[in-house]
């Protein structure tokens, strides 16, 4: 049976990967590409350290109240929600709120109105939300874990929203870092998004927190000290 | 019947004879939409919030009786089909009945049928070189 780590890392990989399909972003007639860029560097689609905001050629499931934008290669056509499953926050930049969970039709529409082309968006209510460290390597993160970092050194810890199944979901949702005790967060992290920057300078101790879209939370116990963890 | 009277007949008849009608559709969908959604003359059915790209070919009876048609099958048996025409792509008028669904034009013959609410709609599908209206039932069940 795959753990839930394995089926997140899959997840991951797939959203990595999401440029290497036979047809990578071709609507589904055929006449367009559509492309799915970051508007925030919350979203945990585009979060790569080496390219924040990147786009995606394939639409990666998207989580439930979560903001995104969608290009078209074709520069004359324009991004349109038929209905309000989706709905425009910023007309100019064609940026969308996923509204409602389940398929949603995007068209690309000319100058004229008619359609060119069509994709269907998938959205998911995320159910919880995971983390992953990245010090030269990753690794995930059980919610309540023990994270370690050596005074003087650097680890990223990255959260994302997931489905029920531990699937990453795409889209920008609210993320806010907390800690316990409250001044711990800014002693020994820099917030990004849904990326913590954690470069302890002395020895602490205590609780990092993460809460996303208003109610999902995860947390991990933390511990810095001289020439490495407990 | 007076000599004009017999004439105005004839032309009215005449142009009766070459009027077409409608007789039958073709709905051919583009593409394949989510939750098993299809689409066929017999009618469209899909989810609310979902699209299917589809082509819509009208035929109309050959008002010419088929003549043309007519294949001679030894020396005395003659074969006539009944053929059909399509009316020409840029005559095609097509509405949507209903406010379950809504109609987008992709090209002439091209349309993309929209989910708006569960419920039922109807496609009507005219042209202008032919008489008559045809219908296809539109289903949108719920997600």
């Amino acid at each position: 049976m795959r753990t839930p780590q394995r089926l997140v890392s899959s997840a991951v990989l797939g959203l990595l990967l999401a440029g290497c399909g036979a047809a990578p972003g071709e609507g589904e007639l055929g006449n367009d590409r559509f492309l799915y860029a970051c508007v925030e560097r919350s979203d945990a689609a585009c979060d790569d350290a080496s390219s924040p905001t990147a786009s995606l050629e394939l639409l990666p499931v998207l989580a439930k109240g979560a903001v995104f934008r969608l290009l078209t290669e074709n520069p004359a056509n324009v991004p349109y929600s038929p209905t309000p499953r989706l709905t425009v926050i910023d007309g100019e930049a064609v940026t969308f709120r996923a509204e409602v969970a389940g398929y949603s039709a995007i068209f690309a529409r000319d100058a004229n109105g008619n359609v060119r082309d069509l994709v269907h968006a998938m959205v998911v209510e995320p159910a919880a939300v995971t983390l992953l460290t990245r010090q030269g390597g990753s690794a995930w993160l059980e919610s309540g874990a023990t994270l370690s970092v050596p005074v003087g050194s650097t680890v990223a810890l990255r959260s994302a929203p997931a489905d029920a199944l531990g699937h990453v979901l795409a889209g920008a949702l609210d993320v806010v870092w907390s800690s316990t005790p409250e001044d711990l967060l800014a002693t020994v992290a820099k917030v990004d998004g849904n990326v913590l920057l954690i470069a302890p300078e002395a020895p602490a101790e205590g609780e990092l927190k993460v809460t996303v879209a208003g109610s999902l939370l995860a947390k991990v116990k933390f511990v810095a000290a001289v020439g490495g963890g407990k | 019947m007076t000599p004009s009277r017999l004439v105005v007949l004839a032309l009215a008849l005449g142009s009766a004879a070459c009027t077409r009608r409608l007789e039958s559709l073709a709905v051919l969908p583009l593409t394949s939409p989510p939750l098993g959604g299809t689409a066929s003359a017999a009618g469209i059915s899909i989810g609310a919030g979902t699209a299917v790209a589809v082509r819509i070919v009208a035929y109309t009876e050959d008002p010419g009786g088929g003549a043309s048609n007519c294949t001679t099958l030894g020396d005395t048996f003659t074969s006539c089909e009944s053929p059909q025409d399509s009316v020409a792509a840029s005559s095609l008028r097509v509405g949507v009945e209903g406010d379950a669904a809504s109609l987008f034009g992709v090209e002439d013959d091209v349309f993309v049928v929209l989910g708006a609410a569960p419920g039922p709609a109807n496609l009507a599908v005219s042209s202008t070189d032919a008489v008559g209206t045809l219908r296809v039932a539109v289903q949108i069940f719920p997600q």
